[in-house]
C-alpha cells in the first residue's frame, strides 16, 4: 500500500464499485412479512376438520360377545390341530357332556387357517370339532332341551359368523366391531378446458389504485402519470390429478367416517399477451373429511354413497419461472357413489364417481378448479381393512 | 406488488445493509423501505432510464437515515488524531483483490456515525455541506467523520492483507 494523496479517490471509487452491485443473500420469508397475509379460511371449517380427525383417531373398537367366544373356540381348534391331543372346551361344557375336539390324524400337522382380518375359515379340525360337538350332544343319552338348544345356538352362531365373514367384503365386515381401513387412491376430474383471460388495455390509475394494484397488472409511467395495464392470459388447463392416502373408521351399521391426506397437481399451459408461452403448475395438499353409507352388498361386492368436505392449500406454485404464492385455502364439497370389490382377505378395490363443488377464491391466477367450480370426479383405489 | 419486490428488493437490501451495519437491522429496514416505496410510488416521475432506481434508492437511504438519527449516531466513534499521513491508503488494485463480502463486512464493522457519512459521501455522492444539512451537523464534523471512516477502513484492509499473507 502506498501513502499517496492522488490515490485517495481511486481506492474509494474501487471500493464503491465493488459494493454497489455486489450479490446479497436476501432474507427468507420477507414477502410474507411485507405482504402479510395468510388466509386460514373460516374458523368453523377448520374446527370441523380438526374434530373429524379427532373422532376418527380416538374411537376405539368395540368387542362383541360372539367374537370373544369365537376367538376362544378358534384358539382351542388351533391348539388341538397342532398338539394332537383332545381339548375340552370349557364354554361348551354343560352338565356332564363336554364337547370334545379331536384332531384329524391325517391332517394333524396342518394348522387351522386364519384370515389376517380375523375372519375365520374353518379348517378340518374345526369342521370335525363341530361334527364332534354335535355328536357329543346329540349322540349321547342326554338330550335335554337346554343342552340341545345351547348347542344349536352355538353352532348357528359359529357357522353364521363364519359364513357371514367369508362372504362379507373387506372394509365393511362386522360393522359393529368398529374396524379400521386404510386406502390409497388416484383421482382425476372432468376434462380440461380452454379459457381466454382478461383482454389487454390500459387505463389511467389514481395514486390509490397504484398502491392497491395486484401483481397481475403492470404499472406503466407516462409523463409521470401511472397507468395500469392488465396482461392477457390464455389458459389451456390440463386434467387435474390427485393422489391420496385415506383412513376410515366404521361408526355404525353401514356407516363410516373417513379422512386422510391428498396431493393434487393442477397444470395449465399459459400464453401471456398472445406470445409468451409458459407452464403453470400448482401443487395442493388437502385434507378431506367424508362420511359413507353402504346400501347394497352381495358376496364380494358392495355399493355405497358418500358426501364430504375438503380443504386444500397450495404448497408450491409456479408460472414460467415465477413462483406463485397463493396463500389461500381451497374449500370444496364432494359427493360420491362408489363400488367396492373384495380381492382377497383384507384387500379390496374400489371405484367411485361423483360431483365436486369448489368454492370461489379470488386468486391472482386462473385454475381449473376456479374455472369449473362443478366437476365430475373419478377415483380408483385399494382398501385394506384390519 | 410482489413482482416489484422481486425487481427492486435486492438493491434495496444492499443499501440497507450498507447503512445499518447488521443484517438484523437491515432486514427491518428492508421491510420498512419497501412499504414506503409502495406507499409513495405515486410521487415518482419518470425521467428516463435509471430514474426509478435512483428514486427508490433515495427513498431507502432516507428511511435508513431516519432510523439512524434516532440512534444518535454521531456520538459513536473512536477518538482519533486528525493528522494526515498516519495511515497508509490502499491502491485501487488491492481493493479489487478483496471479495465484496469482505468489504461489506468491513463497512458493517465501522461505527454508525462514520459509516453514515462514508455512505453519503461515497455512494450518494453528497458534499460535506449537503451531508451536514442532512444529518444536522456542521461541515467540519462531516469531514472529520469521513476521515475517520477512511482510516478505519484502511486499518481493516491492512489487517486483511496481513492475515492473507500469513496464510
Amino acid at each position: 500500500m502506498k501513502n499517496n494523496a492522488e490515490n485517495n479517490g481511486k481506492w474509494i471509487e474501487a471500493f464503491r464499485k465493488s459494493l454497489e452491485n455486489s450479490e446479497v443473500e436476501m432474507p427468507g420469508g420477507m414477502q410474507e412479512r411485507i405482504f402479510g397475509r395468510r388466509s386460514t379460511g373460516p374458523a368453523w371449517a377448520l374446527a370441523l376438520c380438526a374434530l373429524a380427525a379427532a373422532i376418527v383417531l380416538l374411537i376405539y373398537p368395540r368387542d362383541s360377545g360372539v367374537s370373544d367366544f369365537r376367538n376362544q373356540y378358534m384358539a382351542a381348534a388351533v391348539d388341538s390341530a397342532s398338539e394332537h391331543k383332545p381339548y375340552v372346551c370349557e364354554e361348551i361344557k354343560t352338565g356332564n357332556i363336554p364337547a370334545v375336539i379331536m384332531p384329524i390324524e391325517e391332517n394333524a400337522n396342518r394348522p387351522v387357517r386364519k384370515r389376517p382380518s380375523g375372519v375365520y375359515e374353518p379348517g378340518p379340525a374345526v369342521s370335525h370339532a363341530l361334527g364332534a360337538a354335535d355328536e357329543s350332544v346329540h349322540g349321547k343319552a342326554a338330550k335335554s332341551e337346554s343342552v340341545m338348544k345351547r348347542s344349536a345356538v352355538l353352532r348357528s352362531s359359529i357357522t353364521e359368523g363364519i359364513i357371514t365373514e367369508r362372504n362379507r367384503p373387506s372394509g365393511w365386515k362386522r360393522l359393529s366391531d368398529g374396524k379400521w381401513s386404510v386406502s390409497l387412491s388416484f383421482e382425476t376430474s372432468s376434462s380440461a378446458d380452454v379459457s381466454i383471460g382478461r383482454e389487454s388495455g390500459s387505463e389511467t390509475a389514481s395514486m390509490a389504485d397504484v398502491q392497491d394494484v395486484s401483481e397481475s397488472y403492470y404499472i406503466y409511467f407516462r409523463n409521470g402519470v401511472p397507468h395500469i395495464i392488465p396482461p392477457s392470459y390464455d389458459y389451456d388447463h390440463l386434467q387435474p390429478l390427485s393422489f391420496g392416502l385415506g383412513i376410515q373408521k366404521t361408526i355404525g351399521e353401514g356407516w363410516s367416517l373417513g379422512s386422510g391426506i391428498t396431493y393434487s397437481l393442477l397444470l395449465a399451459r399459459v400464453t401471456e399477451n398472445g406470445s409468451e408461452h409458459m407452464t403453470q403448475s400448482l401443487n395442493y395438499i388437502g385434507i378431506p373429511l367424508r362420511i359413507r353409507r353402504s346400501f347394497w352388498s352381495r358376496k364380494n361386492y358392495m355399493a355405497y354413497a358418500g358426501a364430504g368436505f375438503s380443504a386444500a392449500y397450495c404448497i408450491y406454485g409456479k408460472r414460467g419461472s415465477e413462483k406463485l404464492s397463493l396463500n389461500k385455502i381451497q374449500y370444496s364439497l364432494d359427493s360420491a357413489l362408489g363400488f367396492e370389490y373384495r380381492l382377497y382377505g383384507p384387500l379390496g378395490l374400489y371405484m367411485e364417481t361423483g360431483l365436486s363443488y369448489r368454492f370461489r377464491q379470488n386468486l391472482p391466477v386462473e385454475t381449473i378448479w376456479q374455472k369449473n367450480k362443478f366437476g365430475m370426479i373419478l377415483q380408483i383405489g385399494v382398501n385394506l381393512s384390519y | 406488488m410482489e413482482r416489484m419486490y422481486h425487481m427492486i428488493g435486492e438493491n434495496v437490501f444492499r443499501i440497507c445493509l450498507r447503512y445499518m451495519g447488521t443484517r438484523f437491522d437491515a432486514e427491518d429496514m428492508l421491510q420498512e423501505s419497501i412499504i414506503k416505496i409502495y406507499s409513495s410510488i405515486g410521487k415518482f416521475k419518470w425521467q428516463g432510464p435509471g430514474s426509478f432506481r435512483a428514486w427508490y434508492s433515495k427513498v431507502t437511504v432516507n428511511e435508513c437515515l431516519q432510523k439512524l438519527r434516532k440512534k444518535d449516531i454521531l456520538q459513536d466513534g473512536i477518538p482519533i488524531e486528525n493528522v494526515d499521513g498516519l495511515f497508509t491508503e490502499p491502491e485501487e488494485k488491492e481493493i479489487e483483490r478483496i471479495p465484496a463480502k469482505v468489504l461489506q463486512k468491513m463497512l458493517c464493522e465501522m461505527p454508525d456515525g462514520y459509516r453514515t457519512v462514508f455512505n453519503l459521501y461515497v455512494f450518494e455522492k453528497k458534499s460535506h455541506k449537503e451531508i451536514a444539512g442532512i444529518l444536522g451537523i456542521n461541515e467540519k464534523t462531516s469531514s472529520s467523520q469521513f476521515f475517520r471512516a477512511r482510516k478505519f477502513l484502511c486499518g481493516k484492509i491492512e489487517e486483511y492483507f496481513k492475515k492473507s499473507d500469513s496464510q
